[in-house]
């Protein structure tokens, strides 16, 4: 079982009205706008703020994200998203966001996102700054062992026909 | 790196975001069994607005999705599902599975044209692919593939697609059969190590 102490909470939130559709539910192109909170939030963690990015040269692009939705999350409701590493080398961190009611089990979607560190005077991929690196693979390192999440490393298909 | 004991209430986006539907309320279009269909289909080419470029100046993830969405209602209108559908049928379509991925920067005010390749369907669900080309320069920008499922929204389940629906989509399906499989579809994600030698 996952240890949730283990898991970072690095964002909450609440649905605002402008991200949600006509039926005040949380459309799902900004399920991204609050997975990509929580992304940023993680890197500014690392050092990765905005006198971080503009001292080491360095940001953070996002190459892949794959999102999977899992339930309907109505207009001013609180939320937070935990976070998982799943892996890192010396420039890509691939991590798996779940978004939840604030401090509800259920699980409202899941995003994975493969994440490359950029050396912005390329631009070009780049091995994270020396500043950074430990604390990506600190992290990497607590989260290793944990067990792999239910919607990590998914892809997208019709089921075989019966 | 500890895990704060209150993190930082970040609903407000690092960009306030309003959201834009351009095709909101707009009635659906009428099919024309006789019209071919462009494969693929290309029903929508925005810019890149100025709310949508992020602090490094270019297109944020989100904002990407945001324009696949916009580009996806374009298409249910050109199948035939609009606002009627929704609130008087009780119909819709849910995504249920997105995947990204971004391979070029987008600035600020570029010229965007979307193509979607309907990759699959069956009954009830649909596979779409969406490819987003900077409009002058052709270079593909960013790719996003969905699966939608057709709910009955009253009923609050998936559902087969009335008759009408299913015609449409089959008829777009027949017409992207030829189309090559685009080498990002049904990708999943991982940090792929080269072998030691």
């Amino acid at each position: 079982m996952t240890e949730p102490a283990a898991l970072l909470t690095p964002w909450r939130g609440t649905v605002l009205p402008a991200w949600t559709d006509f039926n005040g539910h949380l459309r799902d192109a900004h399920y991204m706008i609050v997975f990509s909170n929580a992304t940023d939030c993680l890197i500014e963690g690392f050092g990765l703020d905005e006198a971080g990015r503009k001292a080491t040269g360095h940001s953070i692009f996002t190459l892949e994200s794959h999102i999977n939705y899992l339930l309907e999350v109505k207009e001013g409701t609180p939320i937070e998203v935990r976070t998982q590493v799943l892996g890192a080398d010396t420039k890509r961190l691939n991590i798996y966001h779940t978004l939840h009611v604030a401090g509800a089990q259920d699980t409202l979607a899941a995003n994975q996102q493969m994440l490359l560190n950029v050396d912005m005077a390329g631009p070009r991929a780049a091995p994270f700054a020396p500043s950074v690196l430990p604390r990506v693979q600190a992290l990497a390192e607590r989260h290793r062992g944990l067990p792999t999440p239910k919607y990590a490393g998914r892809s997208i298909s019709l089921p075989a026909p019966r | 790196m500890s895990n704060p004991a209150q993190p930082p209430d970040r609903s407000q986006p690092l960009r306030p975001l309003r959201v834009r539907t351009p095709l909101e309320n707009t009635p659906a279009w009428p099919w024309n069994p006789q019209a071919a269909i462009a494969a693929p289909l290309c029903l929508h080419a925005p810019r890149v607005q100025p709310e949508w470029v992020d602090y490094n100046g270019h297109m944020s993830e989100s904002c990407f999705l945001l324009a696949f969405g916009d580009s996806a209602d374009a298409f249910f209108r050109f199948l035939g599902i609009d606002e009627h559908y929704r609130d008087l049928r009780g119909l819709s379509f849910y995504t249920v599975q997105t995947h990204l991925h971004n391979l070029q920067e987008a600035a600020e005010d570029a010229p965007l044209r979307l193509t979607l390749q309907l990759l699959d369907a069956d009954d009830k669900r649909m596979h779409l692919f969406h490819s987003m080309f900077h409009a002058t320069r052709g270079e593909l920008l960013a790719t996003g593939e969905q699966m939608l499922v057709h709910v009955d929204t009253r009923a609050g389940r998936a559902a087969a697609m009335p008759a009408d629906i299913h015609d449409h989509v089959h008829a777009v399906l027949a017409a992207h059969a030829a189309l090559p499989r685009p080498p990002q579809a049904g990708a999943s994600i991982g940090i792929r190590r080269r072998q030691a030698t």
